[in-house]
């Protein structure tokens, strides 16, 4: 069954069209989930939320565009409607008393493996680390993080920077650590 | 998107992390499943279990009531035959003919065979001079003289009328036809009988209200455990932990109250102690849940109420009545359907932050499948005034899985039933009948 097929039958019900469809986007949708709360139980419940928004909502896909960036849009807005109230994202860093860090060696974060460098993103404060997640890799604009977040261009540009200081201190620091153990 | 703000180390965590994958467990699945319109997929053993118990609750209830309607008085040969008797005999005096007709047995159809009755020979007491033994003074022939201790008076009395009653079984006797034995004494039921009173109609119908709010049994509190589901993953509810990232989850406790309801009812009479009942029931569920605040994280606190109303139908016996109180039994279904219900979340900063905020939100649920439940009872009841009577029940009920998210324990708004199916309940109240 090809995916114009399934994603047919999933809009008629069809429960094992549903289910195959789940196991064929599950893991990597669950990944998204990951990246943007830090416990797996949490991001299991933003797993079922999506895909179940997903099932009901199957009737607003047109086919434009690819399956998997409809579902992608979905499983990140229903992350950011789980953090949409956070008062977190409206402080505002002081870049003035931000130390500057030396940038990362890219081949020491070639060298990372994808897991170790999901570690680093949970690692971060959740304000960062939602702010990070949209600009670079879902690929978001400021402005866009702004409206989506209901926070300030400037503010979501600070926390951006403030998050990739944050990573680039601990990739140095996992560098060093692994200097040392050499 | 801005490209120039992109550097090099984000082309990599994009390209690392966009497409990463993480293991699922089959429980998500089942969960999804559980939330798509058409319902959750119920396991075999408990459909199965379920339209057993229906099945039984059905077959008992119309065998109950087939039974019931099924039930007729069969009056006794023996007093058939003697009002048939007695029948003929006023037809007869009224056309002025012997009353006492000469019956040939060998006609009838049906030979009236004697009834068997207990047969008690009635000894006709000695009176006056007659001395009963009952204490023995002394041992010589001399002191046998025995002491009557005013019995005399007492025998006479009964020997009057037991030879009174003697007389009336005679005539009786001599009416009863194919009785040749004109001294064998019979029963006083052997009499004619009297002319049968006009029975009253039954009374049928009933209507009653109840009430009942205490209900007791195990605990219903859960332990508490992981929590997100509860209230985070509501949208209008959020957990934020920004400062203690790597500890696990805050947990939730959950509270489910116990269930308040009370009822309305009519009841239909199918005879003196059988009835069945049905009217109108309401119940209101509530739970509440929180989150066990952290370390620089938040708390979220959730109140769930549902107002359910349902129609149950139950057969009840009376076992028993004494001194005005009545003592009986019931076994029924109710169907309960979820009219209205909300869940309110509060959304509490940690106080030890300097910001501390309020954020409360509420929405509207509501469980569209019905839910249905089997119980049996046994209670008492007790008129106070004419139209009003007091009432304690206890009983048990078990509510069946509907595949709806509120009968699952892990959803986010999990009821009362979803964790206790089965129950166990003591109601008190006060019932109106008419």
């Amino acid at each position: 069954m090809d995916e114009k097929q399934l994603i047919e039958s999933c809009r008629k019900g069809n429960r094992r069209a549903q289910k195959e469809l789940y196991e064929t986007y599950s893991r990597k949708m669950l990944g998204v989930c990951l990246r943007y709360v830090s416990d797996r139980e949490t991001a299991r419940d933003l797993l079922q939320d999506g895909f179940v928004k997903v099932f009901t909502s199957l009737e607003s896909y047109t086919g434009a565009g690819s399956f998997e960036g409809w579902m992608r849009k979905i499983f990140v807005n229903n992350a950011l409607e789980y953090l949409r109230r956070s008062d977190v994202l409206r402080e505002s860093t002081d870049l003035d008393n931000t130390a500057e860090l030396a940038s990362a060696d890219n081949t020491v974060i070639s060298a990372m493996t994808a897991g170790e460098l999901m570690q680093l993103v949970h690692e971060l404060p959740v304000g960062f680390r939602t702010v990070f997640n949209l600009f670079a890799i879902e690929g978001y604009s400021h402005k866009e993080i702004g409206d989506t977040l209901g926070i300030t261009e400037s503010t979501s540009r600070s926390q951006y920077t403030r998050a990739k200081q944050i990573l680039q201190r601990k990739i140095n620091e996992l560098f060093e650590t692994n200097v040392h153990e050499r | 998107m801005n490209d120039k703000e992109r550097d090099s180390i984000d082309d990599l965590f994009r390209s690392k992390l966009y497409d990463f994958e993480a293991e699922t467990v089959d429980s998500n699945w089942e969960a999804i499943a559980g939330r798509l319109p058409g319902g959750r997929s119920i396991p075999f053993y408990r459909k199965a279990g379920a339209w057993t118990a229906a099945a039984v609750a059905a077959i008992l209830l119309t065998i109950s009531t087939l039974f019931m309607f099924d039930t007729e008085e069969v009056p006794p040969q023996i007093a058939q035959e003697i009002e048939r008797q007695t029948e003929e005999v006023k037809a007869r005096m009224e056309q002025g003919i012997d009353a006492i007709p000469e019956t040939d047995y060998t006609t009838q159809s049906k030979p009236v065979t004697q009834p068997v009755l207990a047969k008690h020979k009635i000894e006709k007491r000695k009176t006056e001079n007659k001395t009963r033994e009952i204490f023995p003074v002394g041992k010589s022939d001399e002191d046998q003289e025995l002491k009557t201790i005013g019995v005399s008076d007492d025998e006479r009395k009964v020997s009057e009328a037991t030879s009174e009653v003697d007389k009336q079984r005679e005539e009786v006797a001599s009416k009863s036809p194919g009785n040749k034995e004109e001294n064998t004494p019979t029963l006083l039921a052997d009499a004619a009988t009297r002319p049968a009173e006009k029975e009253k109609a039954p009374r049928r119908w009933g209507f009653g209200m109840g009430a009942g709010g205490v209900s007791v049994g195990a605990s219903n509190s859960v332990p508490s455990y992981m929590v997100s589901t509860m209230g985070l993953r509501s949208e209008d509810l959020i957990f934020l932990n920004a400062a203690s990232k790597d500890k696990p989850l805050p947990k939730t406790d959950i509270d489910h109250k116990k269930p308040i309801s009370f009822g309305l009812g009519v009841s239909y009479y199918l005879n003196d102690r059988w009835s069945l009942q049905s009217g109108l029931n309401y119940s209101y569920l509530s739970s509440n849940w929180n989150t066990t605040p952290v370390e620089g994280g938040y708390q979220v606190k959730v109140k769930q109420q549902l107002h359910m109303v349902g129609i149950p139908l139950s057969v009840t016996y009376k076992i028993a009545e004494w001194n005005r109180f009545m003592v009986y039994a019931s076994a029924g279904v109710l169907a309960e359907l979820n009219v209205a219900g909300t869940q309110k979340g509060e959304l509490v900063r940690d106080v030890n932050s300097q910001n501390v905020t309020w954020d409360d939100s509420k929405k509207s649920i509501r469980m569209k499948e019905p839910l249905l439940s089997v119980n049996a009872r046994a209670g008492v009841s007790y008129p106070i005034l004419r139209f009003l009577s007091a009432y304690g029940e206890v009983g048990a009920g078990y509510h069946f899985d509907n595949g709806s998210s509120f009968m699952n324990e892990k959803s986010d708004n999990p009821i009362i039933y979803s964790e206790k199916p089965f129950n166990l309940s003591v109601q008190l109240g006060f019932r109106l009948g008419f």
